[in-house]
């Protein structure tokens, strides 16, 4: 592009001023706000952490910082690892910001069914857990699919980093939970499937996970106590 | 008209109440245990409700200005709460339904605390922030139960609040002398302290270690107070916050002694604002321990139809979760009342 005097300043100003430009509100949750917009152009969605008026503006800003930046570290160190998730563009703490790649897609909740999904999702949890990365509240709201068929693992907003047996099992307990509230019906079968994709990935240590998924769920209260749909 | 009276002793209160089926609270007696320093000791409690039962059923009955004959029911909160404490309530209810054939109703101590807030709210269907000294649960009622929606890992908020007092020599209750300071140690500022938020439920142990190392570094009372205050509600407000945003129920009530603390209630109350819901803050009387709720209780199972309890058997039982009671006979609709 030229660039010539005074015109050229307005442009370059302009440029700045869309760096980003958020145009709608996607979703409001507990703590944060989604936003569809751009970013240089590229469609992006951004998480912004809300203000929150009951806490004290000192704690109410550390929090917010905190957990943006844990958020981005997660979901950058997954991006790197290959695992299947949106990638992380702008990480901004200090303005309680991510900035991700939009994927366009359907969510796993509605098209569970579709032969060898389950199965490749088992492969992208297998390949999170394997980078040292817990998800915290894998649904099948929270993966994505591609027109090509591809899951995409969205929102590390409760994700810890973690190799804890227990946490992993929690995982893939939360995923069995969900789809039994999803497809009662073909829940079992969908499971295995998801579970014979992530043992391909995660080879011996899987039996492990599995059985503590298991165990879990038998003395666990609240997983069936808390499902709402 | 009917009545029922409501006796509630599973820890430093023994209450009776009575309770009219138009849902008028006509009575509501209470005496409450007072250690002479520390904490509660159970079998100190249990004698204290042994020796005012007597007088505190009387003055209820006085003041409700009704007979012995004129009661359908009497409810007991049989759990959860101390094994001593529980034994005299449930002992002198099962004496009184056996004597004068009181249709007898056991009651859960907690769902108790939810349904009178509730029934005071005039809410049909709200979030519930249940904390006391021994309980701290965010419930909301599914499939004929109160289900945990989110819950302490460890210790209650009340007794956050009461083991901080006690250790830093504060008289039991500690919760109402740490509200006062922490409005005084307000504009020092807040101290860092473990915030522990995990998904929807909260984690305090931590928090209370940190607090009183803090004090005991040198730091002002009033400022720790603040600090501590400040962290435990904002978890409670966030978790409270989550559960909401995961049932969407409509409205937001707080109950349990800690519902007297008004910074909570603000905070609370800010949550629901910001979803757009009505919030409920418990009346102090009502919030902690009383024979009320319990009557209520009693009256709501009775008018539904829950079969009454055979006096020889119902026992106290200490360890009781809300969610091990069906809650099928709520009644909607209904504001209680206090005369």
């Amino acid at each position: 592009m030229e660039v010539h005097g005074a015109e050229a300043e307005g442009e370059i100003k302009m440029a700045v001023l869309d760096f980003f430009v958020e145009e709608s509100l996607v979703a409001k949750g507990a703590e944060a706000e989604l936003w569809s917009g751009t970013m240089l152009g590229m469609p992006v969605v951004i998480k912004r952490r809300t203000s929150k008026a009951y806490r004290d503006p000192a704690l109410d800003f550390k929090l917010r910082v905190n957990r943006t930046f844990e958020e981005g570290r997660l979901i950058s160190k997954a991006y790197m690892a290959g695992v299947s998730v949106p990638a992380p563009l702008f990480i901004d703490p200090i303005n309680f910001m991510i900035v991700e790649d939009y994927v366009k897609g359907e969510l796993l909740r509605d098209v569970v069914e579709r032969k060898g999904l389950m199965h490749s999702v088992g492969v992208e949890v297998a390949k999170m857990h394997g980078a040292g990365i817990v998800h915290g509240d894998l649904t099948t709201s929270n993966v994505l699919i591609t027109s090509e068929d591809k899951p995409v693992i969205i929102d590390f907003g409760l994700g810890a980093f973690s190799n804890d047996v227990e946490d992993l099992g929690v995982d893939v307990l939360l995923m069995k939970k969900s789809l039994e509230a999803n497809v009662p019906a073909k829940a079992g079968a969908l499971y295995d499937e998801f579970m014979k994709g992530y043992r391909e990935v995660a080879g011996a240590a899987s039996e492990e996970v599995y059985k503590r998924a298991e165990e879990i769920e038998r003395r666990g209260r609240y997983f069936q106590e808390r499902a709402i749909d | 008209m009917r009545y029922w009276v409501g006796i509630e002793s599973t820890a430093h209160t023994f209450g009776v109440s009575i309770v009219s089926e138009e849902g008028t609270i006509l009575a509501d007696e209470r005496d409450v245990y007072v250690p002479p320093a520390g904490g509660l000791q159970p079998r100190e409690v249990a004698r204290h409700h042994t020796n005012v039962a007597p007088d505190v059923i009387k003055k209820a009955f006085t003041r409700a200005g009704i007979g012995s004959s004129d009661v359908t029911g009497i409810g007991i909160s049989y759990g959860p709460g101390l094994g001593p404490c529980l034994r005299v309530g449930v002992s002198v209810a099962r004496a009184l339904s056996s004597y004068y054939g009181w249709r007898l109703f056991g009651v859960n101590h907690t769902v108790g605390h939810v349904e009178i807030s509730r029934l005071l709210s005039g809410f049909s269907d709200p979030l519930a922030v249940y904390v006391s000294g021994g309980n701290t649960n965010i419930v909301a009622w599914k499939d004929g139960r109160y289900r945990i929606f989110g819950e302490t890992l460890d210790i209650a908020v009340g007794n956050l609040l009461d083991s901080f007092a006690r250790e830093v020599g504060l008289q039991h209750p500690g919760g109402p002398k740490i509200e006062k300071l922490a409005l005084e140690g307000e504009k020092l500022g807040l101290i860092e302290l473990p915030y522990s938020v995990k998904g929807q439920d909260v984690s305090f142990s931590g928090l209370l270690t940190a607090a009183i190392k803090v004090y005991k570094s040198g730091e002002k009372l009033e400022r720790v107070a603040y600090s501590l205050q400040e962290t435990a509600f904002a978890m409670l407000a966030e978790a409270a916050e989550r559960a909401l945003v995961h049932t969407r129920k409509d409205s937001v009530i707080s109950a349990g002694g800690v519902a007297a603390n008004s910074r909570l209630n603000q905070m609370l109350s800010l949550v629901a604002k910001d979803h757009g819901v009505p919030f409920f803050a418990t009346p102090i009387r009502m919030a902690g321990d009383n024979g009320a709720m319990i009557a209520a209780v009693a009256m709501e199972m009775d008018m539904e139809g829950v079969s009454p309890e055979d006096p020889s058997k119902l026992l106290p039982t200490p360890k009781l979760r809300m969610s091990d009671t069906e809650v099928y006979w709520r009644f909607t609709g209904l504001k209680l009342k206090v005369k």
